[in-house]
């Protein structure tokens, strides 16, 4: 008689008919003369029958965007170009992503020296800069809209950097319920500020990165109270698709600096 | 022993290919992230893992030797990095759980008749198995792997896995007492 674990170990397969008939007949054999092993695969054969069948698999829950940028990251990351061409300007934020990632404070000085730099351009440069602006009478209100339209940029900025990392961060692992109702409200705020934002002139890149936020807050703004996992991860592979928050962070650099450069004059 | 295609892949992907290794990516990339996600149960995390595994493959291509299919070897690297999310996060893991145990559940609540209405429970008491146990449940019964691939991937005899099957599984009965003998 084989020992009790030996045929333990195989009641799964016994189970499940997973067994050559030599080794079927040995387990049959010991289990009509040990009643703890025909308890045990009583066990076994209860929980595999209340185990659901392999169903919707996790992977399952993910866009097929998902999986084009999962393999287009792993391109990156072993230093093989991506097949698809993406635009210039994702290309170079997608560059100084991966740069900042391995050598933090030299990107960080780098990007400092470039912010720098086109300050001092547009500040030197004439028509339309806050120099021009600041020292001709002629032209006070144009300034103020300026002004005006940087710190509204600036402070859509912030405040959609604050939701969207607090989107990004929160846990769907379904030890918490999923409740967006705050940020659907600050998402519909921060919609309307897109909007009116877009209405004035703006330079291509931020009109760009404006295009770039609309889309996740009117995702958000119409989000219901029932939203589930699959939602909110859509939700974030589009943030993350597009960069979002690198760009927002580089953008405040700019606006936060308290100047009106990305804003052209109006005609 | 990959499959002929896949040697002939793995073969120009050594050699630099670079579409050939994404065929690879492409082809197993949503096997490795649902064996992630059945570790560390977290769609970002399972991510990073996923991707991380196809990285450190693609760096230790000219040590694979060929005698296992490329997944398998793969799924090993997931597993690997999914055990060490895992213990990373085990002392936090636990402060987060809910203090809820599967008794209190079912305090709570009558047990469902039907087996799909089971699943919270179900999916409670595997999560609550040691890590191999719950990865040999996953990867043998969910995933449908053979004992000798999941042996291959967890790096343990065939009889470690068919032991830690059998305790797995059976300790989710012992969890999932209120289960009737006569659901099957």
């Amino acid at each position: 008689m084989k020992r009790h674990s030996t045929i333990r170990a195989l009641l799964y397969e016994y189970a499940t008919s997973g067994l050559s008939s030599t080794e079927r007949s040995e387990v049959e054999g010991h289990l009509r003369q040990c009643r703890h092993c025909a308890s045990r695969l009583d066990d076994i054969r209860t929980i595999l029958a209340a185990l659901p069948p392999p169903g919707r698999r996790p992977s399952e829950e993910r866009s097929p965007e998902f999986w084009q940028s999962l393999s287009d990251s792993v391109q990156r990351s072993i230093g093989q170009p991506v097949d698809r061409i993406p635009s210039l300007t994702r290309r170079v934020f997608e560059e100084i992503t991966l740069a900042f990632a391995f050598n933090r404070r030299t990107v960080t000085l780098a990007t400092g020296a470039l912010v720098v730099a086109v300050l001092a351009f547009v500040v030197l440069r004439g028509p339309g800069s806050i120099r021009h602006a600041a020292d001709s009478a002629s032209v006070p209100t144009e300034v103020r809209m300026v002004d005006t339209s940087a710190q509204r940029m600036n402070q859509l900025l912030r405040q959609s950097k604050t939701l969207l990392v607090g989107l990004s961060n929160m846990r769907t692992d379904g030890t918490l319920p999923l409740d967006l109702r705050t940020e659907r409200v600050a998402s519909r705020r921060l919609l309307n500020e897109t909007r009116e934002l877009r209405r004035r002139p703006l330079d291509a890149e931020s009109a760009r990165l404006l295009d770039d936020i609309e889309p996740v807050m009117i995702k958000l703004a119409n989000s219901s109270d029932q939203v589930g996992v699959p939602d909110i991860e859509l939700i974030r592979s589009g943030i993350r698709r597009q960069n979002l928050l690198f760009k927002i962070r580089m953008a405040e650099n700019v606006y936060g600096a308290g100047t009106a450069m990305p804003v052209r004059e109006q005609k | 022993m990959p499959a002929a295609d896949e040697q002939q892949l793995i073969a120009q992907a050594r050699e630099g290919s670079h579409s050939a290794y994404r065929v690879l990516v492409d082809r197993h990339m949503k096997d490795a992230y649902d064996i992630a996600f059945s570790f560390v149960r977290d769609h970002d995390d399972a991510e990073d893992i996923a991707q991380e595994a196809f990285v450190r493959a693609h760096g230790s291509l000219p040590g694979f030797r060929g005698e296992s299919q490329f997944g398998t070897w793969l799924y090993r690297i997931v597993v690997n990095l999914s055990l060490n999310k895992v213990k990373r996060h085990k002392a936090m893991r636990a402060r987060e759980l809910p203090a809820v145990s599967v008794a209190d559940l079912v305090a709570e609540v009558d047990p469902p008749p039907y087996s799909a209405d089971l699943r919270p429970h179900i999916e409670k008491a595997l999560h609550e198995l040691p890590t191999l146990q719950r990865a040999v449940v996953l990867l043998r019964h969910m995933d449908g792997l053979s004992t000798r691939e999941v042996s291959t991937i967890l790096q343990c005899s065939e009889g470690t896995v068919k032991t830690h099957l059998f305790r797995g599984l059976r300790k989710m009965r012992k969890k999932l007492a209120f289960l009737k003998d006569d659901i099957r």
